[in-house]
């Protein structure tokens, strides 16, 4: 009898080679990380039932859920709004997953799981911006798109959930990227691309904050 | 711009500057769109394994699918792939079938709503069991077919083709919130969350026993055809699995959380070597279906319904649905619609082409009396021959006519007789073994 092992692959695994990549000799302008270790589930709520679905939220998190294009921060996940009485809750993989959460939201609400179907790419630096601008029609000048602003947006032709993390220890902002898993690999040599003249750092993180 | 320069409207004319001003190279605005990465491509769950077995890989939409896997010393595709329909049909083999579309569809009245997007019913479909549903446009004419599972009371999981499960998505979401948004149901993509790999052949079973957990009643009697359900596999894993077959073989299709997908391609070498698994690609599987007389997108080519693909018992009559008012116009119901068949070259040494037209024995071709054309075609190596499925008009009241063939395309006319389009297990009696 044969062992079986299951050992998971990031769709980004083939694409995503650690170091430094594009321009040279220079401080790198972007800095290019998956976070892997994060588990999305898409909440809908059922059919009337979005302000049960309010309360449902806030008993279990402790915070409302987004009613505008926003991401919130919880102690241990974060909510995006995905639509009107939708949104996502992302958190480190195994702490809500669709077994925690049905008590909570069954009834008030339908849950998918989307932990399998997502790549969460997080792009930083001094040149994040300017690398994003190549690829984004939204404006992510400080003032438009602050801390928590979310879109549900497209790059290259590309779905992809953007939204505004906390800003890394140095003060620069953080973007974060959800693309659907089977798309990652092509939007990440887009990425890639569009950031090389810049200088890119590209790393993978277990820790999903 | 007449304000601005203090002129009249007439002086001024049309605006008639746009940017660019000066002269840009197209390859600034084309930029990183060149050559392979011309546009965004989707890559399956096994994409990079089945890249390591040497697969030939085809374009299909933005997806890349293996077309088929070459051996060495293989000469050319059709070998290739007459070599997977074999090993299917005498043993087993797997295909990443990822790509077919997959919505979640939740909610109290998930029933009641796939009973108006789909001609048949599946408000009545037991939990655990699958179904193959059809569903029409507003017009009466087929929009998509695929299967839909129901996994809990008021959870279904629907499959679409490849091709439109970006519309068919689009249309149900329009179904839901403009057109019957009484009803609480909702919708969730799950395309990208599951690996699904059909397995199939008369050793299905040998290899799944090898990978599922013992516990797991796997028998005809414990794992019907048609049924649908969680299974644990050796190793801790857990999956589901359908038993529903496209090439007409026992089959199973098993789907994993996608980070799974390219363990379980290895997984299922492993688990099959014994039984000298086949991994096959697109083009076996479209040989299949040929054989089995499944229709499939050259057929759903948006000129056809229901009844011209054979289907047309599926349309229930006790209740409303999508396009069944239109489909019951007096030109899509006239006895003399093209409809879907079985041919065979009367030459058994004859090779088809897809898009040639069919005339009457013995006439000289022309539109007056062109009667159809071929829709899809394959090298059967079941039958030994070439085998196809054409649209032709009265059809299935002709079966056993020889007509003529003509292509004016490739400068080809021959005779093919009209067939049964099912050319293998006409009785179904692999698939429910």
């Amino acid at each position: 009898m044969v062992d079986f092992s299951w050992t998971p692959r990031s769709p980004l695994e083939k694409a995503l080679v650690t170091g430094a990549h594009g321009a040279r000799g220079i401080e790198a302008g972007v800095s290019l990380t998956e976070v892997r270790n994060f588990d999305p589930i898409q909440v809908m709520a059922r059919r009337g039932k979005g302000a049960e679905l309010a309360k449902a939220t806030r008993t279990r998190f402790g915070i409302a859920a987004p009613d505008a294009p926003k991401a919130v921060q919880t102690p241990d996940a974060t909510l995006i709004w995905s639509g009107p009485d939708q949104f996502l809750i992302l958190s480190k993989s195994g702490k809500h997953t669709m077994w925690t959460l049905a008590p909570a939201f069954t009834g008030p609400a339908s849950l998918s799981d989307q932990s399998h179907a997502r790549a969460l790419i997080s792009v930083s630096g001094i040149q994040a911006r300017a690398m994003l601008a190549k690829l984004s029609s939204i404006d992510l000048h400080a003032a438009s798109f602050p801390i928590g602003a979310a879109a549900a947006t497209s790059m290259d032709h590309t779905s992809v959930t953007l939204w505004r993390g906390n800003d890394r220890p140095d003060g620069l902002a953080v973007f974060n990227l959800l693309v659907f898993a089977t798309f990652a690999e092509s939007l990440w040599h887009t990425m890639l691309d569009s950031a090389a003249e810049y200088g890119v750092t590209v790393s993978h993180s277990e820790d999903f904050e | 711009m007449a304000a601005v320069s203090g002129r009249s409207i007439p002086e001024t004319g049309t605006t008639i500057y746009r940017p660019p001003y000066v002269p840009v190279a197209i390859g600034a605005f084309a930029g990183h769109h060149r050559d392979e990465t011309f546009h965004a491509t989707r890559l399956t769950p096994s994409h990079h394994w089945a890249v390591e077995q040497g697969a030939v890989f085809v374009d299909t939409g933005l997806w890349k699918r293996a077309q088929w896997y070459p051996r060495a010393g293989e000469k050319d595709w059709l070998e290739s792939v007459t070599r997977e329909v074999k090993a299917v049909r005498g043993g087993v083999g797997f295909c990443d079938v990822s790509t077919l579309g997959k919505i979640d569809v939740h909610g109290p009245d998930a029933g009641a709503f796939l009973d108006r997007v789909y001609i048949n019913t599946f408000s009545s479909l037991a939990v655990g069991k699958a179904r193959y549903g059809l569903m029409l446009r507003e017009d009466g004419i087929v929009y998509d077919d695929g299967t839909t599972s129901r996994l809990a009371e008021d959870h279904y999981f629907l499959t679409t083709t490849t091709a439109k499960a970006g519309l068919v998505m689009q249309h149900l979401e329009f179904c839901r919130q403009v057109l019957f948004p009484e009803l609480d149901v909702q919708l969730t993509s799950v395309s990208d969350q599951w690996a699904q790999f059909s397995i199939a052949g008369p050793k299905t079973r040998d290899l799944l026993r090898e990978i599922v957990d013992p516990t797991e009643d796997l028998s005809n009697e414990g794992f019907p055809f048609m049924g649908a359900r969680e299974v644990a596999l050796r190793g801790g894993l857990r999956a589901r699995l359908f038993r529903i077959s496209f090439s007409g073989e026992m089959a199973f299709e098993i789907s994993v959380p996608a980070r799974f997908g390219d363990a379980m391609a290895r997984n299922l070498m492993l688990a099959g070597a014994p039984f000298g698994v086949t991994p096959y690609g697109t083009e076996a599987l479209g040989v299949m279906r040929v054989e089995k007389g499944h229709v499939a997108g050259p057929e759903l080519s948006g000129t056809t319904t229901a009844a011209d693909l054979g289907l047309g018992k599926m349309m229930s009559t006790k209740k409303d649905f999508i396009g069944r008012v239109m489909a019951g116009r007096e030109a899509l119901i006239a006895p003399d619609r093209q409809v879907v068949v079985g041919i065979k070259p009367t030459d058994k040494g004859r090779r088809l082409r897809s898009g040639a037209h069919i005339i009457p024995k013995g006439q000289t071709p022309g539109p007056g009396n062109d009667q159809g054309y071929v829709t899809s075609v394959c090298f059967s190596p079941t039958l030994d021959q070439w085998i196809g499925l054409a649209l032709v008009e009265r059809g299935r009241e002709r079966i056993g006519e020889i007509v003529h063939a003509h292509d004016p395309l490739r400068g080809e006319d021959y005779d093919v007789e009209l067939c049964n389009p099912v050319f293998y297990d006409p009785d179904g009696g692999r698939q429910r073994g």
